[in-house]
C-alpha cells in the first residue's frame, strides 16, 4: 500500500487512491469545483491543484493517484498563488451578483474567495451577458454565473443515460444548458440544480423568495414514494420554502418529486378548519364542534346496527394508522379498513434486497409492471446505475416505459394489458415449453421472450414486480423466481404501503377496496372516513366510487384541499401535511425511517392520529394516553417487528376490460404522480391537461398527427384531450395519462389500469 | 441652619433668571444633528425603480431582529434594475434600536436612515410601530 505524507500527515492509503481522497482521509481541505463524490473524476477545473515534492507542475489532486512516497502540500505557496489566480480568473467574467444571487450563503465560488482567494482584480473584461433562461417552472439557467465545471452535464450523461443538456462552443465561450428544449423537467432536474457549485442553476420555485441563512433546515423522508429519499426541509415562519438533500440517503440523488413537490403544503387554497354540512353548504366549524358532530353521527350510525369503513391514503405515518385502525377496531367495533386506494388487491410482502446498493449490484434486472422512473424514480436510477456502470443486463417487461428503456438489453413492450401474458410466456420458455398462443395478443415476439428467458439462466436476476401487478402476475413472479432461485422485490402504491399494512390497516377479511365500496353501494356500510385521498382521482373507478359516496349516509373526509371527494361530505377535517407531523414510515426495503414536524400544523390543521384521539375522547372511550407521537412510536416500533400473515388475494386482467378498438394503459405522468401533486403549481403547468400518447407509426396509421385534439370515448363517457406521439409506446395500444382531480377520467375505469378505448377526431 | 437653605435658594433664584433648556414639545422641536440616526427610508432610483434587492443582509445583521423581508422576482425589470425586489419589506420599530448597521451593510445604498424620530402617534398599542414597505419607501419627488 502506498504511504503519503500530505502536509506532513502521513497515511497509508489503498493503490489508486487519488490525493483528494486520501487528503480528504486525513481532513485536510481542497478546493474543488468540478470534483463530486458521486460522479466520475474529470479535472476539469484546475481548482485542486497541489504540488507533489519533486515533480514540477502542480497536479489536480481529484484525477492523480497517490504514489508511493509522495510528500504532498496542499499549503505551499506555490499552490495558494496557484488558487488565487484561478479564482482570479473564474471572476474576470462572473458577474457578482450574490445580493441577488439565490446560491448566496452556500455558493462554493463565494466560499473558495472568501477561503483562498484575494481581494483584488487585476484583470478587467467586459462579463459576459448571456441572457437568463427560464427553463420551465423548476429551474433557470444563468450561464453568466457558470464556471464550466460540467458537474450538470455529467449528471445528465452518468446517471439519467443523457438528456438535452450539453456543453456547445469551446474555451472561454462555452456555453452549457439544453440546446433545443425550452423547458427542461427531466424527473431528476433536481439534482442538477443541487449539484451546480455556484447559482447557475437555481429553482425557480424558490427564485428569490428568501436568503438561505433564513430557512430553518429539518430532517424528514420524502412522502411521495416508498424509496423513502432523506430530505432537509426548510422552512420559514410556518411556509415550507425549499427542500435539499444533505444526507445523502438512501441515494445521493432525489427526483422531483422530492425536491420540488412541496408546494402543497403552502398552497393559498388549503383548507385549514373544519366545515360541516348544512343543507347544500359547507359551513366552517370550530374542531370542537365538528369533532363532536363526527362522533355523534357515527355513534348513531353503530347503534342502529350499521357498518363504519375507513379509508386512508399509504403515504401516511405508522402512528396515524396504529391510532385510527385502534379507533375504529375499538371503539367503532368496526373490521373495515384500507389503505391500497390506487387500486390493486396486494398486500406488501418481503424480499431479500435490502438497499439500493444491493440493487445496484446485482447482475441482472427483470423489470415486471411498472414505469419505475413514475412510481420509484430512485429506484430507477439504481437500476440504470446497474446497469451502466456494472454492466448488468436489464429485461423489462413494461408497457411503454419512459427511462429504463434506454438501459434495457431486452424490452418487452406488450400491449396494455398483456404485461402478464408474457410474463406466463417468460415461465414457460424458462421451461422449455410452448409459449407462443400466449403472445399472440400482446404485439411483443417470440425471439425477444427467448433471449430474455437466455438471458435470465445466464445471470442471477433481481426481480422486481411494479405496482400495476395484480395478485395472478405477483404470482407468476413469484413462481418464476423460484425456478431461478430469487424472491422478488415487490413494489406498492404511497409512501408507507408497507407501514400500514404492519398497522393491520386493512380488513382481516381479506375485502378488497373496490368490496368495501361495493358495501356502501349495498347499503351494509353506511358511515365512512376518508383520510388524505381523493378517490375520484386515484382510486381506478369512478363510477363506483360515484355510487358508493352518494349512497352513505354519513361521509368524514380529512384531507387538505376541497377535492370531489370532499364535495360528497358531510363533515370535512384539515389535515396536516407531511411537514407537519413526525411519524414512522417503512420504506420499500422495509426500513424504518423517521419523518420530523418542520412547523406546527396550519391553523386547526390535524394529524390523523390526533382526529383518531379526539373522536374516542369524545365517545367516551380512551385509546390510551399519548401527549404526543413519542408515546405512540413504541407501540408502533413493536409491531413492525411482527411478521403478519398475508392474506391470500386473487384476481387478474380480465379480458373485457379490454374490449373496444385500442387497448390504453391509464398511468400517471410522472408530474402528477404522487402526493397531492395536484396542488403543486409547477407540476400542475408541467403537466396542466390530461393527454394521450400513441406510438407515431401507429397514429399516422389511423390518421392523426401529434398534437391533435382527440375524443376518447369508453362506455359512452367521451373525453376531450390532446394526443402526443411518443416512441416509447407500444404500437396499437395507447397511453392515456390520469392523475388529474379535476378531470373525472378514473370514471373511464373498472378496477384496473388497462381499459379499451375508442378514439376518433374531434370536431372544431 | 439657615445657612444652607439659603444656599440652596440661591440655586434655584439663579436658575430662575437664566433661559431654559428645555423645548416644548411638539410646538417646538429640537435641532438634530446632520447624521442623527432617525427612522428608515427605502430609496429609489433616478428612474423611480426600488434600489432594495431583498439580499437579506440588513435582515441579517440587524442586532435587534427588526426586520423581515421577503423577495420577488420582477422579470420585467419595471419596478428594480436588477429584477429583484422586496415583495415585503417590514421594521418593527418597536424592536429598532437605531444603530445603523442595516445602512452600513447595505450592498445598494438602498436604506437610509433620516433625521426624523418622530414615531409615535396617540392612542394605545403598539401595533402602529410596525411599519411596512409602502410605509419606508421613498415617494417619489418627496423627501
Ligand atoms: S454564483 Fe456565487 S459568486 Fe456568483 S453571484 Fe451567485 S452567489 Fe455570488
Ligand atoms: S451550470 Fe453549474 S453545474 Fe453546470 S457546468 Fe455550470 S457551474 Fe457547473
Ligand atoms: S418521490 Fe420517491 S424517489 Fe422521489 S424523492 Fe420522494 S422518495 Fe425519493
Ligand atoms: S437601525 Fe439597527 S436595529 Fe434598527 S433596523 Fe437597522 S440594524 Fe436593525
Ligand atoms: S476538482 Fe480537480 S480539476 Fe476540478
Amino acid at each position: 500500500m502506498p504511504k503519503v505524507v500530505i502536509d506532513g500527515i502521513e497515511i497509508e492509503v489503498p493503490p489508486g487512491t487519488t490525493i483528494l481522497n486520501a487528503a480528504q482521509r486525513v481532513g485536510v481541505e481542497i478546493p474543488v469545483f468540478c470534483y463530486h463524490p458521486y460522479l466520475k473524476p474529470a479535472g476539469i477545473c484546475r481548482m485542486c491543484l497541489v504540488e507533489v515534492k519533486g515533480v514540477p507542475r502542480l497536479l489536480p489532486a481529484c484525477v492523480t493517484e497517490v504514489q508511493d512516497g509522495w510528500e504532498i502540500y496542499t499549503n505551499s505557496d506555490r499552490v495558494r498563488d496557484a488558487r488565487e489566480w484561478l479564482l482570479e480568473f473564474v471572476l474576470v467574467n462572473h458577474p457578482l451578483e450574490c445580493p441577488i444571487c439565490d446560491e448566496a450563503g452556500e455558493c462554493e465560488l463565494q466560499n473558495f474567495v472568501f477561503k483562498f482567494g484575494e481581494p483584488r482584480k487585476r484583470l478587467y473584461d467586459e462579463p459576459f451577458k448571456y441572457p437568463t433562461r427560464y427553463l420551465g417552472p423548476l429551474i433557470v439557467h444563468q450561464m453568466n454565473r457558470c464556471v464550466l465545471c460540467r458537474r450538470c452535464v455529467r449528471f445528465s450523461d452518468e446517471a439519467m443515460g443523457g438528456t438535452d443538456w450539453g456543453v456547445y462552443e469551446r474555451g472561454y465561450r462555452t456555453i452549457v444548458g439544453p440546446y433545443e428544449s425550452d423547458i427542461f423537467a427531466q424527473k431528476y432536474t433536481f439534482n442538477m440544480e443541487a449539484l451546480c457549485p455556484v447559482g447557475a442553476i437555481t429553482s425557480n420555485i424558490y427564485r428569490y423568495k428568501t436568503r438561505i441563512w433564513k430557512l430553518d433546515f429539518t430532517n424528514s423522508v420524502c412522502a411521495h414514494c416508498e424509496v423513502g429519499c432523506w430530505l432537509d426541509l426548510g422552512e420559514r415562519n410556518g411556509q415550507l420554502l425549499k427542500v435539499l438533500h444533505r444526507r445523502g440517503y438512501p441515494s445521493p440523488w432525489i427526483c422531483d418529486k422530492g425536491g420540488y413537490g412541496f408546494e402543497y403544503v403552502n398552497h393559498s387554497e388549503r383548507i385549514t378548519v373544519p366545515l360541516k354540512r348544512e343543507g347544500n353548504r359547507l359551513r366552517g366549524v370550530t374542531t370542537e364542534e365538528a369533532l363532536e358532530y363526527v362522533t355523534g353521527r357515527l355513534k348513531e350510525l353503530v347503534e342502529g346496527g350499521a357498518k363504519v369503513a375507513a379509508l386512508a391514503s399509504p403515504s401516511l405515518t405508522c402512528e396515524d394508522y396504529l391510532l385510527m385502525g385502534k379507533f375504529m377496531r375499538e371503539v367503532v367495533g368496526s373490521e373495515y379498513l384500507d389503505y391500497r386506494l390506487y387500486g390493486g388487491n396486494t398486500y406488501p410482502e418481503r424480499s431479500d434486497v435490502d438497499s439500493l446498493e444491493d440493487v445496484e449490484k446485482a447482475e441482472a434486472y427483470l423489470v415486471v409492471g411498472e414505469d419505475l422512473s413514475i412510481h420509484h424514480p430512485v429506484l430507477a436510477l439504481s437500476v440504470a446505475k446497474g446497469c451502466k456502470e456494472g454492466g448488468s443486463s436489464l429485461y423489462l417487461v413494461v408497457t411503454g416505459d419512459s427511462f429504463l428503456f434506454k438501459f434495457a438489453t431486452e424490452h418487452a413492450n406488450p400491449l396494455p394489458g398483456g404485461e402478464e401474458k408474457v410474463l406466463d410466456a417468460l415461465s414457460l420458455a424458462l421451461e422449455g415449453k410452448d409459449y407462443a398462443s400466449l403472445l399472440e395478443e400482446t404485439g411483443v415476439t417470440g425471439d425477444t421472450v427467448e433471449a430474455m428467458a437466455r438471458g435470465l439462466q445466464e445471470k442471477k436476476p433481481l426481480i422486481i414486480g411494479g405496482n400495476r401487478l395484480t395478485p395472478h402476475g405477483r404470482t407468476l413472479l413469484k413462481g418464476l423466481g423460484e425456478k431461478l432461485g430469487v424472491t422478488p422485490l415487490f413494489l406498492d402504491w404511497g409512501s408507507n404501503s408497507k407501514g400500514a399494512f404492519q398497522m393491520g390497516f386493512w380488513s382481516p377479511g381479506g375485502e378488497s377496496v373496490e368490496d368495501l365500496l361495493n358495501k356502501c353501494v349495498s347499503g351494509e356500510i353506511k358511515g365512512l372516513f376518508v383520510s388524505s385521498v381523493d378517490l375520484f382521482r386515484d382510486y381506478p373507478n369512478g363510477a363506483l366510487v360515484k355510487e358508493a359516496l352518494s349512497n352513505l349516509d354519513f361521509l368524514v373526509v380529512h384531507d387538505m384541499f376541497f377535492t370531489e371527494t370532499v364535495a360528497y361530505s358531510d363533515c370535512y377535517l384539515p389535515a396536516a401535511s407531511f411537514a407537519e407531523d413526525g411519524g414512522t414510515v417503512v420504506n420499500m426495503f422495509w426500513e424504518t425511517q423517521k419523518r420530523n414536524r418542520a412547523f406546527k400544523p396550519k391553523d386547526e390543521s390535524m394529524p390523523l392520529w390526533q382526529v383518531a384521539l379526539g373522536l374516542s375522547r369524545r365517545w367516551g372511550c380512551s385509546l390510551g394516553d399519548y401527549g404526543g407521537i413519542e408515546d405512540i412510536t413504541p407501540q408502533v416500533k413493536e409491531r413492525l417487528s411482527q411478521r403478519l400473515e398475508v392474506p391470500t388475494t386473487t384476481g387478474g386482467v380480465r379480458a373485457s376490460h379490454l374490449k373496444g378498438d385500442i387497448p390504453a394503459l391509464f398511468e400517471y405522468p410522472f408530474y402528477r404522480a404522487g402526493m397531492k401533486t395536484d396542488f403543486c403549481n409547477a407540476f400542475v403547468q408541467l403537466a396542466p391537461e390530461p393527454y394521450v400518447t400513441l406510438n407515431p407509426e401507429f397514429g399516422d396509421e389511423l390518421g392523426f398527427k401529434n398534437g391533435d385534439i382527440v375524443i376518447v370515448e369508453v362506455d359512452g363517457n367521451q373525453f376531450r384531450m390532446k394526443l402526443f406521439f411518443r416512441d416509447e409506446v407500444p404500437r396499437g395500444g395507447a397511453i392515456v395519462s390520469r392523475g388529474f382531480s379535476d378531470f373525472p377520467i378514473t370514471r373511464a375505469l373498472k378496477g384496473l389500469w388497462y381499459r379499451g378505448i375508442e378514439l376518433r377526431a374531434a370536431k372544431e | 441652619m439657615v445657612g444652607p437653605l439659603l444656599k440652596g435658594l440661591r440655586v434655584t433664584f439663579g436658575h430662575l433668571f437664566k433661559p431654559a433648556v428645555t423645548v416644548k414639545y411638539p410646538y417646538e422641536k429640537r435641532p438634530v444633528a446632520e447624521r442623527y440616526r432617525g427612522r428608515h427610508i427605502l430609496k429609489l432610483d433616478e428612474d423611480g425603480r426600488e434600489k432594495c434587492c431583498a439580499c437579506g443582509l440588513c435582515e441579517a445583521v440587524c442586532p435587534a431582529g427588526a426586520i423581515t423581508l421577503y423577495g420577488a422576482e420582477d422579470p420585467e425589470f419595471k419596478r428594480s434594475d436588477v429584477g429583484k425586489i422586496a415583495e415585503t419589506y417590514e421594521i418593527d420599530y418597536a424592536r429598532c434600536i437605531f444603530c445603523g448597521y442595516c445602512v452600513d451593510a447595505c450592498p445598494r445604498g438602498a436604506i437610509i436612515m433620516t433625521t426624523d424620530y418622530e414615531l409615535t402617534v396617540p392612542g394605545p398599542g403598539r401595533r402602529h410601530l410596525y411599519k411596512d414597505k409602502d410605509w419606508l419607501l421613498e415617494k417619489r419627488g418627496g423627501e
